[in-house]
């Protein structure tokens, strides 16, 4: 594989994560998830050959190995991305149904969020080929976006827990709570991976 | 008929040619073993261990046979006009050859120079030859403990800062890094191919400089013109082989110990050590070129930012400094214990 499709299969993997995160933020503030929920699974899982085709790569003689390691880091967080997003939308699916009503409402700025952070991610990887510096910009935002998130949902979960009946709203906090676990790692994984952007600028640039 | 009569009969006779020959090929091996030519490249991962000791052994038998012979033959029918006899000779080979393989073995990078220059002195001392001692020589030696360090440092450092400020008007993104970094490790390599076909080439006569005249004469009088390059043929192989079962040892002290290399580095690495050994070799300024390389390593560490494992240069320095008193040891053992009970 020559230098240009492995720019390739990783831009491509970027662009899974992007469609990912959308359809994520739609199964967070809609009703009909299964077909999203399938379409999650099936990038994930053609991450997931993109994963293994460029770690076949990686650990060839042709590559220089100086190069390759941190792209095999990059890699690594960004199919843990996709299988936050996995484990995230098919504990939605289990525990939807406890949620209360208003969840939809309030997680809705979660899920823009979300959006934007997959997109701006895919944005970063891009720009690092050929700006490494407008790339860190846009980590910058990433960052931004996280620290906002983290407040969101401990806010989020703190009203819940103060306002759900103790005997009979548990299994409502606890699919709340759940949710709003899974979807802060896929918040984190975004940013674990943008961390390695950062790095890389710094240490090529 | 290649071989004629008269070389069996010669051979026969010669038991002192033949033994010289073998101390030669061990001393060659011992060469091999302490060869640090390919650390840069190996230090930057561009090739494993195991693939850098095999060219490098094959780029060395090339070397040793083709310039290795003009080289050889100069220093080698220079060495007969002196009285060294062949006792000295074998004992001088054997010491040096034995402290360059311990080296090896513990993975430390020594000069060949300082260490044939403190056999010789501490044999010159044994027979109480003292008006053989060669005072400036030693002086050039003791000047070059700190010059050689320092060149190494500075030339590195300051080229490895070229390198950088380049980098930052040249790259921009990851792509420009992928196009530098094959262009950097490419000419590397062919850098590196270059100075261990050079080195081979003039390593090779350190182990059979006294055997040349001798081969030059046989090979005159037996009428067979082949026979002058055996020698550098069979200590080509030797030093191949020294650096295949031993060499690994110092590669790997120098290319993953002391510093963590990428192409661009390593490439400040080997242009330093070939520009400042090129140009002291020009002035004649006394240096290492083993200790210029290491100390290369250290300023090319020091001017990227990279974490330089000062307990690896530590030792590589101490083992620098007492290289020609553990060779001043090694001839005195080898001479009490061995050559003088034979030949005394």
């Amino acid at each position: 594989m020559n230098r240009e499709d492995k720019k390739e299969k990783l831009l491509e993997l970027s662009s899974l994560i992007k469609r990912t995160g959308e359809l994520y933020a739609n199964i967070l503030s809609s009703d009909k998830i299964d077909d999203k929920i399938e379409e999650i699974l099936e990038l994930e899982t053609k991450g997931d050959e993109i994963q293994d085709i460029l770690d076949k790569d990686f650990a060839t003689q042709k590559n220089i190995p100086y190069l390759a390691i941190d792209r095999a880091k990059l890699l690594r967080r960004m199919d843990n991305i996709l299988d936050n997003f996995r484990i995230a939308s098919l504990t939605y699916k289990l525990y939807h149904k406890y949620l209360p009503d208003d969840f939809d409402g309030k997680i809705s700025v979660i899920s823009e969020k979300i959006t934007v952070m997959s997109d701006k991610l895919s944005v970063a990887i891009d720009l690092i080929y050929t700006d490494f510096s407008k790339s860190l910009e846009v980590v910058d935002q990433i960052e931004k976006i996280r620290d906002e998130t983290q407040d969101i949902t401990f806010d989020i979960e703190g009203a819940y827990f103060n306002s759900l009946d103790g005997t009979t709203g548990w299994k409502s906090f606890q699919a709340v709570s759940q949710i709003i676990k899974k979807t802060t790692n896929c918040i984190r994984s975004i940013k674990s991976a943008s961390e390695i952007l950062t790095l890389m600028a710094y240490k090529y640039s | 008929m290649l071989i004629n009569d008269s070389f069996y009969k010669y051979i026969v006779i010669n038991q002192d040619l033949l033994l010289l020959t073998g101390v030669s090929l061990i001393l060659a091996i011992a060469i091999g073993a302490n060869d640090e030519t390919f650390a840069p490249v190996t230090g930057a991962k561009l090739l494993s261990v195991n693939k850098a000791v095999v060219m490098g052994a094959l780029i060395v038998v090339v070397g040793a046979v083709t310039y290795g012979y003009k080289i050889a033959k100069e220093v080698g029918t220079g060495l007969t006009g002196g009285t060294i006899e062949l006792p000295q000779i074998l004992t001088i080979l054997l010491s040096v050859a034995i402290l360059l393989v311990l080296g090896s073995w513990k993975g430390l990078p020594l000069s060949t120079t300082h260490t044939m220059v403190g056999s010789t002195v501490a044999l010159a001392v044994i027979l109480g030859n003292y008006d053989s001692i060669d005072i400036p020589k030693i002086g050039r030696i003791v000047i070059s403990w700190f010059i050689s360090p320092l060149l190494g440092f500075l030339g590195s450092y300051g080229i490895m800062k070229l390198i950088i400020r380049f980098k930052k008007n040249y790259i921009k993104g990851l792509d420009d890094v992928d196009r530098l970094e094959t262009l950097f490790s490419r000419g590397l390599i062919v850098a590196v191919i270059i100075t261990a076909f050079s080195r081979g080439a003039n390593d090779v006569s350190n182990a059979v400089a006294p055997l040349m005249s001798s081969y030059i004469l046989l090979a005159t009088e037996t009428n067979t013109p082949f026979i002058d390059r055996v020698p550098l043929f069979l200590a080509g192989i030797c030093m191949g082989i020294g650096l295949i079962l031993i060499g690994r040892r110092v590669l790997k002290t120098l290319g993953n110990d002391v510093v963590e290399l990428s192409p661009t580095t390593a490439v400040s690495v080997q242009v330093s050590t070939a520009v400042i050994t090129f140009l002291a070799a020009s002035i004649q300024i006394p240096i290492s070129g083993t200790h210029v390389l290491v100390a290369a390593f250290v300023g090319t560490g020091f001017a990227s930012g990279s974490k330089v494992n000062m307990n690896s240069v530590k030792r590589i320095a101490i083992s620098a400094i007492i290289t020609p008193f553990a060779a001043a040891l090694s001839t005195i053992i080898v001479w009490y214990a061995f050559i003088n009970p034979i030949y005394g």
